[in-house]
């Protein structure tokens, strides 16, 4: 707006600086406690949204596909409770990406 | 991750440059965003009591602020420096927030020449921007203050605020001629001491 830059710099700089009559005020701590907040909110969701996509993805599973896996043990020769214990990995891992892109979205 | 970390890890924190806090807090650092809020909160409140805004406004506007920002984190290119960009977010807010008051104030005003402030400073006094601003009207500082201030561009303020982009040149310049004269007295005052 003005062509005089060396200025506008020492003014953008001015801007920077803490004005001494007004104090704090706590605004920090209270900038900090919020993100605290924030950050365990978030936690929670995720946490939240990773139990219900395993709660449901295993439901549908042990519903539709119980005797699938267990001929898929059988078929492997391991135990149906590790091919559980993969899928419920597998679940947990897709429900926490999916909730953080949710989340970042 | 707890902003309150263990002491060993606020001392190191307290070691790095803006940018790399920012990388650490754009992969979800939360102690390393906790150390930019400690850096550059009260100085966002600052900036937010010069546009205008009371103390408990400034301290609502500033924690939303750094909430965004953190929010927003994840998209931010290190393009301009931190203290640069939580000052736009901190001015969007603020024109959000005070939108209706703030275009009464820029429009309020007529948009004749004044004459700038000519009182003396004190001699041997420091350069105190909050005095200079005081010397601006209300609408001058606003402008000002979201022009030079927060770095927003003059068409930006006028779009927020849905004022003539010419309104709002005219206070910055007028603006800027009376903080420009006042600040001139500052440096005179120092040369002489």
């Amino acid at each position: 707006m003005t062509p005089d830059s060396d200025f506008e710099k020492q003014l953008f700089a001015l801007y920077g600086d803490e004005a001494a009559d007004w104090a704090d005020d706590g605004v920090t701590d209270r900038v900090l406690r919020e993100i605290d907040r924030e950050t365990r909110m978030r936690r929670t969701a995720l946490a939240a949204a990773a139990m219900v996509g395993v709660a449901l993805s295993m439901a549908l599973l042990a519903a539709f596909a119980g005797p699938l896996v267990a001929r898929a043990a059988e078929m492997a020769g391991t135990p149906p409770l590790m091919l559980w214990a993969v899928m419920l990995a597998g679940g947990v891992s897709f429900g926490w990406a999916a909730a953080r892109l949710a989340l970042d979205a | 991750m707890p902003i309150r970390g263990p002491p060993g890890l606020a001392r190191r924190l307290a070691l790095l440059p803006d940018d790399q806090l920012v990388g650490l807090a754009a992969g979800g650092d939360r102690a390393a965003f906790g150390e930019l809020a400690r850096r550059h909160a009260r100085f966002v409140r600052d900036l937010m009591r010069r546009m205008g805004a009371d103390a408990a406004l400034a301290d609502d506007l500033t924690q939303d602020a750094f909430i965004d920002a953190m929010r927003s984190l994840p998209g931010y290119r290190l393009e301009a420096p931190f203290t640069a960009w939580i000052r736009t977010v901190a001015a969007r807010l603020y024109l959000k927030r005070k939108h209706k008051d703030a275009r009464t104030v820029v429009m309020a005003e007529p948009l004749d020449a004044e004459t700038p402030d000519r009182r003396r400073v004190d001699p041997g006094a420091r350069i105190d921007l909050n005095a200079a601003l005081q010397t601006l009207s209300a609408a001058e500082r606003t402008c000002v203050t979201l022009c030079h201030g927060a770095g927003l561009t003059g068409q930006e303020i006028a779009d927020a605020l849905d004022v003539p982009l010419g309104t709002v040149k005219s206070h910055v310049t007028r603006g800027l001629e009376k903080l420009r004269w006042r600040l001139k007295l500052y440096k005179e005052n120092a040369d002489d001491a």
